[in-house]
């Protein structure tokens, strides 16, 4: 079965000094106070790059991946993120 | 009061808790009722929790006990009640400790549980003192399920990973959640969380069926609820109510107005303001408030005058909401911090240019974006307050000058 990819977040982890921001600028903006706002829905399939050197440049390991497609890298510490 | 009362029929609120004997003595022991039975009745009742998150109390039981969660059960009575307008659960915990703890042992019984804690608000002294008083009377072998465990002061303590956190390492402030609760919270066990209120409905279910519950309500959702009325009536506190009571009807109960009230904010301080207009006839049960864009939440109802000011009541809840932040996640902490600081601005009749736009914006950037639901519950009440109180609003930010303070007694209904 294939679930089309999405990013999801760990609020509590999330430092918000927006790298993910600078990895995928096409993807992700930051809100008022610097912290990330993600797509709503799945990521599209052109932007798919961009969304994995999100997950794998976060350095507080808060992006992860939900889907398919999941970056591997060796860093990704939460498989299937929240929920 | 009623004459209709369950969870409050008994002996007279005077502040004395019902002892076991008394409390035997009007309702039998609770029965022993085979688990899928109990299950199965309360997904028949269609009661949902009365919390404040409204989730359908037998789906909850039976998730735990279907789950693939590993180990023995656990459940938590969430007594915390951090609602500050909202006295519901204080009360009845306070007068009917045993029917609490028998849906607490019930649940337990159910789900096969062998731990009970009783998550009471350290600040609801009374409450605190009845259950602890209850757990005494019981014999040694319910004793030794139970366990009360003061809850920490705050508003996000009785939110359900708070909770968890706090029984398992004394830290009240909400998880990341990777795991469901009904598979893994207390000690990495299969765990309840219900609200007091809900286990205490649960414990007259299993004595008189689902059919019996559902002979009281008008609406789609059936059943008695405690609710709390405050504002300008003749008796504020506690009352249970059939659901679906109309809210014109509730303040009959309550004695009657003794002024004129231009909103009502129903649910909590996470709840939703209607203009009193639109809200009097509404029926107060959960399915036809969410048809009407309001919720039924915590069950607080609070008028507002219309000599008191709607923008500085709301600012003034959501300098409380975000002083309530665990300041965990980056939007609640600052997007809270910054709704309070803009509301309160124009509260305070020195708005910002931004100011009223930004506050629409932010209620919009917090929602959903914390751990917990916190920052959407905030959100929710300074949305609704800005729509409801949209002239008030403007008043203040562009005139300096508020519109309660020139209204005479009876001009707004
Ligand atoms: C910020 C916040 C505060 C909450 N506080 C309480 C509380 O004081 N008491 C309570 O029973 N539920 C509270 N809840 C709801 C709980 O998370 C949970 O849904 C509830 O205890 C489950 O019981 P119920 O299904 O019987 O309502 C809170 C939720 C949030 C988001
Ligand atoms: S890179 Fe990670 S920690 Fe930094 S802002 Fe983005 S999600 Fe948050
Ligand atoms: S959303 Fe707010 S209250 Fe909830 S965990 Fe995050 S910081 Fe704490």
């Amino acid at each position: 079965m294939s679930r089309e990819p999405r990013l999801t977040i760990d609020w509590i982890a999330c430092n918000g000094y927006g790298v993910c921001e600078a990895a995928a600028p096409d993807l992700i903006v930051l809100d008022d106070w610097g912290y990330p706002i993600l797509p709503d829905g799945p990521i599209p399939p052109d932007l798919v790059p961009q969304a994995r050197r999100a997950v794998n440049d976060c350095p507080m390991l808060a992006l992860a991946w939900e889907g398919d497609g999941a970056p591997g890298g060796g860093r990704l510490g939460r498989l299937g993120g929240r929920r | 009061m009623s004459p209709t009362e369950r969870l409050l029929a008994g002996p007279p609120l005077d502040g004395r808790a019902e002892p076991l004997a008394s409390h035997r003595a009007r309702l039998g022991e609770l029965p022993t009722v085979p688990a899928a039975e109990m299950i199965a009745a309360l997904e028949a009742t269609g009661m949902l929790g009365r919390g404040g998150a409204g989730f359908p109390v037998g789906r909850k039981w039976r998730a735990i006990a279907e789950g693939s969660g590993r180990g023995t059960p656990v459940v938590v009575a969430n007594g915390a009640e951090g609602e500050p307008e909202s006295a519901k659960d204080r009360v009845l915990m306070a007068h009917r400790p045993h029917l609490v703890v028998d849906g607490a042992l019930l649940a337990a019984r159910t789900l096969g549980a062998d731990r009970v804690e009783l998550y009471v608000g350290r600040e609801h002294s009374a409450a605190v003192q009845a259950v602890r008083a209850a757990v005494d009377e019981r014999p040694a072998a319910d004793r030794a399920l139970l366990h009360v465990v003061e809850a920490p002061l705050g508003y996000v303590a009785g939110e359900s990973t708070a909770v968890v956190h706090y029984v398992n390492a004394k830290d009240a402030r909400p998880l990341a959640t990777p795991p469901r609760m009904s598979e893994r919270g207390v000690r990495n066990r299969p765990t309840l969380v219900q609200n007091v209120e809900s286990l205490a409905q649960a414990a007259l279910i299993a004595r008189n069926g689902p059919d019996w519950f559902r002979e009281r309500g008008r609406g789609a959702n059936r059943g008695t609820a405690l609710v709390t009325i405050a504002g300008p009536v003749r008796h504020e506190g506690v009352a249970e109510i059939d659901l679906g009571t109309p809210l014109a009807e509730l303040v009959e109960l309550a004695g009657g107005l003794t002024g004129t009230p231009q909103a009502v904010l129903i649910g909590g301080y996470f709840g939703t303001w209607a203009r009193i207009e639109d809200a009097w006839d509404l029926p107060l049960e959960p399915e036809s408030l969410k048809a009407a864009g309001l919720t039924f939440g915590c069950g607080l109802v609070r008028l507002l005058d219309a000599r008191s000011c709607g923008v500085d009541y709301s600012a003034r809840i959501m300098d409380f909401l975000a002083a309530g932040s665990a300041m965990q996640c980056g939007p609640c902490k600052y997007g809270l911090a910054d709704l309070a600081g803009a509301s309160g601005r124009v509260a305070a009749f020195g708005a910002k240019a931004t100011d009223l736009i930004d506050i629409d914006r932010w209620t919009g950037l917090v929602t959903g974006r914390g751990a917990c639901r916190h920052p959407d519950g905030a959100a929710q009440q300074m949305g609704t307050a800005m729509a409801v109180f949209a002239d008030d609003f403007a008043s203040h930010a562009a005139r300096g000058r508020c519109l309660a303070e020139g209204i005479s007694m009876g001009g707004r209904r």
